[in-house]
């Protein structure tokens, strides 16, 4: 009778890989208390702490102040970014140190599948806006809809983590509306923006077309979507930011 | 040396080849019916409100707490509840990001570094910076500069003009432009005033003169139905645009009305009637066949 690789039936030991998930969550927050609380010095962790126990109860203004004017991964931005780098290595580096009871290794991703969203069930409020049960980060993208300043500013925060450390391997989460990524133009600069990716120490990406039912959660949800931009020539605006008439319009003009 | 800038958007892939930063600037000579960035049409900083709330008593409120706005331009957590009633309000408007100023000053370094941020980007692209606006022109020294050492650092530079200023102003920065953007609206002096504010003696007389330079050429031609789509006017477009030698492009960009809510935030009622998608997908693909006839070298 065999035995398989977890019951030691290999002549290598097997390797467990270790989900790595809420990147961005951990890193935005660590980021906001760096600026309240240590720079600023407007709010002391006790109070901070005492916010998110309550879930933000009575404390909205702080909430959207936490979400939408604090340093965020994927924006470029080396106050949130480096502390992704930070946690993100460290975490890596931790793993590697240690092995299973049959001597396996234990393999950090920076992907998690679909975790981010148990996780986030069973994950109190964040000091980055998020609320109770709300789910975290998942794998190394930023948290859904930070990401303001475009593909590039992603790909840009992204890199700064050393992945050659992820060596259960990483996922990148990147969404485009359709018409960016239209005819021979979109197809080159796409292939330009992977090229560059890569070239700079990118391991792993997932580019997505924004489909109409993100478009109709955004429309619902503008918190979670803030990063879709719409781009006309010499022109830009947020989705979110539009009237809910010229949104349906760009929904219905999105293939389903 | 400083600006004041509306915008800078990374990852711009409509205002040039390639993946391109655009700087958008504060600014312009025409105030055209159709203006897709109206938070650009004015040199002066201003207020954007997206959210339901009084405009005149948010501006109220801004003018007469100084220091308070000077704290939350800071980034600054100032908390509502030691305000009153309305500055709470307007407060958590601006956390959500449902109010904001428009327009930052910023100097030439500051925008350096903003746009040398995605130069790996360029490098594969073919990409590069496009300044626009507003008219980026009217910024007489901070433009060349900035194109300057764009340049020097080996980035690719556009220019996206309304045409609209002193020929110095475009001879400045022709040995470090690489592509001119040029807007022209409309043929007819007469109906380019009615709809733009200004005559287009000196767009056409600039046109002709660039047209001779080296730089590349891109007309840019916004199709506004039932404004400048009239068959006569566009055959006359066409004959002058034939005129000026074969090595300019035309880019036709179809009217589209995605800037009324920046209107309505900016407090300005949006002047353009009701325009179908059907309506402009037809004008467009006639303004387009027209042009072709002269032998018109047409993109996209």
């Amino acid at each position: 009778v065999g035995r398989d690789m977890y019951q030691r039936g290999t002549k290598y030991p097997a390797s467990a890989g270790v989900w790595g998930l809420g990147l961005a969550t951990a890193a935005d927050s660590l980021a906001a208390i760096q600026k309240l609380v240590y720079e600023d010095k407007t709010i002391t962790l006790e109070e901070l702490a005492s916010v998110l126990r309550s879930n933000f109860e009575n404390h909205e203004a702080l909430r959207q102040f936490l979400l939408n004017q604090m340093p965020k991964y994927g924006n470029d931005d080396d106050s949130a970014d480096l502390l992704a780098k930070e946690i993100g290595e460290l975490y890596c580096r931790e793993m590697l140190k240690h092995k299973g009871p049959h001597g396996e290794f234990y393999l950090p991703l920076l992907a998690s599948y679909m975790g981010h969203i148990n996780a986030g069930e069973t994950t109190g409020a964040t000091p980055d806006g998020r609320r109770a049960g709300e789910p975290v980060s998942d794998a190394a993208s930023p948290a859904q809809g930070r990401d303001i300043k475009g593909p590039t500013a992603v790909l840009k925060s992204a890199t700064k983590i050393d992945y050659t450390l992820a060596a259960g391997g990483v996922a990148l989460n990147i969404k485009f509306a359709a018409n960016t990524l239209m005819g021979q133009k979109g197809l080159k600069n796409l292939r330009s923006f992977l090229k560059a990716y890569f070239q700079n120490g990118g391991q792993e990406i997932q580019v997505s077309v924004v489909s109409r039912d993100t478009l109709m959660d955004a429309k619902a949800h503008p918190e979670q979507h803030r990063n879709l931009v719409v781009r006309v020539a010499g022109f830009n605006e947020y989705f979110v930011k539009l009237d809910a008439n010229l949104q349906d319009e760009i929904i219905a003009r999105t293939e389903h | 040396m400083h600006a004041i800038i509306s915008s800078i958007q990374r990852f711009s892939i409509n205002d040039g080849p390639g993946i391109r930063t655009t700087v958008f600037m504060k600014g312009c000579p025409l105030r055209c019916m159709w203006c897709q960035n109206p938070e650009s049409i004015s040199p002066e900083p201003q207020v954007m409100c997206y959210a339901d709330i009084s405009r005149p008593r948010l501006l109220t409120w801004i003018s007469e707490t100084p220091k308070l706005i000077q704290r939350l331009k800071a980034g600054e957590y100032v908390p509502p509840e030691a305000l009153n009633g309305t500055s709470a309000a307007f407060l958590q408007s601006y956390y959500r990001g449902d109010v904001m100023f428009v327009g930052e000053r910023k100097s030439i370094e500051d925008v350096m570094s903003e746009i040398e941020r995605d130069r790996i980007f360029f490098c594969e692209s073919g990409g590069g910076v496009t300044l626009s606006g507003g008219e980026p022109l009217a910024q007489r020294r901070f433009a060349p500069e900035l194109l300057r050492r764009s340049k020097q650092a080996g980035i690719h530079t556009a220019v996206d003009t309304c045409g609209h200023v002193e020929w110095e102003s475009i001879e400045n920065v022709l040995p470090c432009t690489d592509l001119f953007l040029f807007d022209l609206k409309h043929i007819d002096p007469e109906k380019h005033r009615a709809y733009t504010g200004v005559s287009n003696d000196l767009i056409l007389d600039n046109l002709r003169k660039l047209s001779t330079a080296d730089a590349e050429l891109t007309v840019s031609i916004p199709v506004i139905p039932r404004f400048n789509d009239d068959e006569p006017d566009v055959k006359r477009l066409g004959e002058f645009l034939s005129t000026l030698g074969h090595r300019l492009s035309v880019r036709l960009l179809p009217y589209h009305h995605f800037s009324k809510s920046k209107y309505k935030a900016l407090g300005m009622s949006y002047p353009m009637p009701e325009i179908s998608n059907r309506e402009i997908r037809t004008s467009t693909e006639r303004v387009s066949g027209i042009l072709e006839g002269f032998g018109l070298r047409m993109e996209g």
